[in-house]
């Protein structure tokens, strides 16, 4: 099981290049499932080679436990099962962009 | 004693979804996602950078005598006109009279506060009292652009004056740099900046805690003796680095009003001060700082005579008068952005005749009309002859100003034929409290908002702009009560 920790929404984490900010989280019902997702965005603005950035949905994989520990800074944390079916990854991506039509990526790793 | 007397605000009652935007624009910036959160305050299609001064103008002369006002200043980087002093244009909005000190201060996000204290130092040196300062801004991001979706429009004025002040003025102390973030060339429509790091970095992250420092060595000072802290600054995690630098109290910073407004260039510090003030204790110590090209840091305490000034709306009032504006095309050609077909009757020139508006400025400007000495009838347009058909009394009529005292509706209709960029056109008759009675563009409504009867006050707008000349011309609408 992969451990995903919840960071605060809309605060920067901040990189040596830049940060990105989680704008939301939320729970997709999937078949017979439960795929935790975070909608995301990037922005590089401390890189020598120039500025930009990315909207990105990011697929941690199945709830297997909701927030059912904390991190050793105090945030919630989930377990999840990693998604490596393709055809699976390919029928949610299908659900997730109906919900963000404007996302272009979607990060199941 | 010098300071501020009185203050306003102004927020358009409009509002655009950040999020709505980047549903459309999205596909080019995709990072401009991280700035797509809240809403911006956007002007309506007849406001502008004057009528919102004008607007906070009066707001902040609720319970003042406009025969006080010994100047009106203006401050702003998105003057409608660069020859004819829009002061005036506001003066006039504000019937304030025409044998005071009026001036423009723009070119930069300083401005506002620039103004300020040009007149606190007027008011210091006897050369001029009760100056109203209105500061106001309309600034225009390209689509897809980070500044489409940071920018918002709004307004805040003050009265300065040298006594019954409501917080007096201690000192300032100003930094002056060509340091370039943001610029706009003079033909240039749009806002251009340079690197979020450069900015954030080399700008508000050195820059603010210099003047704030600067400040406080001059006058004795901490930044933790204040009250209150306002300085902008759109990048929220710069935004609490400057406050951790300065040993800011994170509860006394003044929130920069981004989730719900938006930056309005030179009026953000102002708005910010403004609605600061709303909630201020005799006693307070506040910090007004501005940013661009440099800094202003402003020290204020707040004296007794808060308690007694007459409540307004102010910025949270204004914040509280919202609709949404679901449409991001119509605010592309609200803003001119986009071409739009008006139809064929778009196409009539209607020109600016500059000699009737000199001859009608009065009425124009400050809605001045007459009232008969003989009978007390009040009649407008302004008229030599008393329209009391019992009365008929000729140049017995005294001016009077008609754009404080509200009415109500006597007829509305609306019009899908006329030509305008907001159809349909809204307008009837409306009758002046008081007598008199006038037709009016209805604004800041749809025809369902409106039924005989209901009570109505007078907003100072746009009321053409002809595009070919680049002219911009002015007279008041009626808005619900």
């Amino acid at each position: 099981m992969t451990r995903y920790i919840h960071f605060p929404l809309n605060e920067e984490i901040r990189s040596i290049g830049g940060y990105y900010k989680v704008l939301e989280e939320g729970v997709l019902d999937f078949e017979d499932k439960k795929v935790l997702y975070a909608l995301k965005g990037a922005h590089v603005e401390t890189s020598c080679c120039g500025s930009g950035g990315m909207g990105l949905v990011s697929v941690p994989g199945y709830v297997t436990s909701w927030k059912s520990s904390t991190s050793d800074d105090g945030y919630p944390v989930s377990e999840v099962k990693h998604i490596t079916d393709l055809e699976a990854r390919k029928r949610i991506q299908t659900q997730l962009k109906q919900r963000f039509p404007y996302i272009e990526v979607f990060d199941f790793d | 004693m010098v300071g501020i007397r009185s203050y306003g605000g102004y927020v358009p009652r409009y509002r655009l979804n950040r999020f709505l935007v980047f549903g459309s624009m999205g596909w080019i910036n995709p990072a401009n996602m991280l700035n797509a959160q809240g809403e911006k305050a956007v002007a309506n299609f007849d406001e502008d950078s004057v009528t919102m001064a004008a607007a906070a103008g009066a707001d902040c002369m609720t319970g003042f005598d406009r025969s006080e006002v010994g100047g009106v200043y203006f401050a702003s980087t998105t003057a409608p006109f660069k020859e004819r002093l829009c002061a005036n244009l506001v003066a006039g909005a504000l019937a304030a009279g025409e044998d005071i000190r009026t001036a423009d201060f723009g070119n930069g996000l300083k401005a506002g506060t620039s103004a300020l204290m040009a007149a606190l130092d007027a008011a210091a040196a006897g050369t001029a009292n009760n100056v109203v300062v209105s500061a106001a801004d309309i600034r225009l991001g390209k689509m897809g652009s980070v500044q489409e979706l940071m920018f918002g429009d709004g307004a805040a004025a003050f009265m300065v004056g040298d006594k019954d002040v409501i917080a007096e003025f201690k000192g300032s102390y100003s930094t002056g740099y060509d340091f370039v973030d943001h610029l706009r060339g003079a033909q240039a429509k749009y806002d251009r900046q340079w690197e979020e790091r450069w900015i954030r970095d080399m700008g508000f992250d050195q820059f603010i805690p210099e003047v704030v420092n600067g400040l406080c060595e001059k006058y004795g000072v901490a930044p933790g003796d204040f009250d209150k802290v306002v300085y902008p600054c759109y990048y929220g995690g710069a935004r609490k680095a400057i406050g951790g630098k300065l040993g800011l109290d994170p509860e006394k910073v003044e929130d920069n009003l981004q989730a719900v407004i938006g930056d309005t260039g030179a009026a953000q510090p102002l708005m910010m001060f403004a609605k600061a003030l709303e909630t201020a204790k005799p006693g307070d110590k506040i910090l007004l700082v501005s940013y661009g090209s440099g800094c202003d840091a402003l020290y204020f305490e707040v004296t007794d005579n808060i308690k007694k000034l007459p409540s307004r709306k102010g910025v949270s009032g204004y914040l509280e008068r919202r609709a949404e504006l679901d449409n991001y095309p119509k605010y592309l050609a609200w803003r001119h952005m986009v071409d739009v077909d008006t139809g064929l009757r778009g196409e009539e020139m209607k020109w600016a005749r500059w000699s009737m508006i000199w001859r009608s400025h009065k009425a124009i400007l400050s809605l001045e009309g007459t009232k008969c000495k003989a009978c007390g009838t009040v009649q407008f347009p302004p008229q030599r002859i008393c329209v009391n058909p019992k009365c008929g009394a000729t140049d017995e009529a005294e001016p009077i100003v008609l754009s404080d005292k509200g009415g109500t509706v006597a007829s509305f209709t609306s019009d899908l034929l006329s030509a305008t960029i907001n159809p349909p056109a809204v307008y009837g008759s409306v009758n002046f409290k008081g007598g008199g009675r006038f037709v009016f563009d209805f604004t800041d409504c749809t025809v369902e908002d409106l039924a005989v009867g209901n009570p109505v006050d007078f907003s100072f707008r746009i009321k053409h702009y002809d595009e070919i000349r680049d002219i911009t011309s002015y007279f008041w609408k009626a808005i619900p009560a």
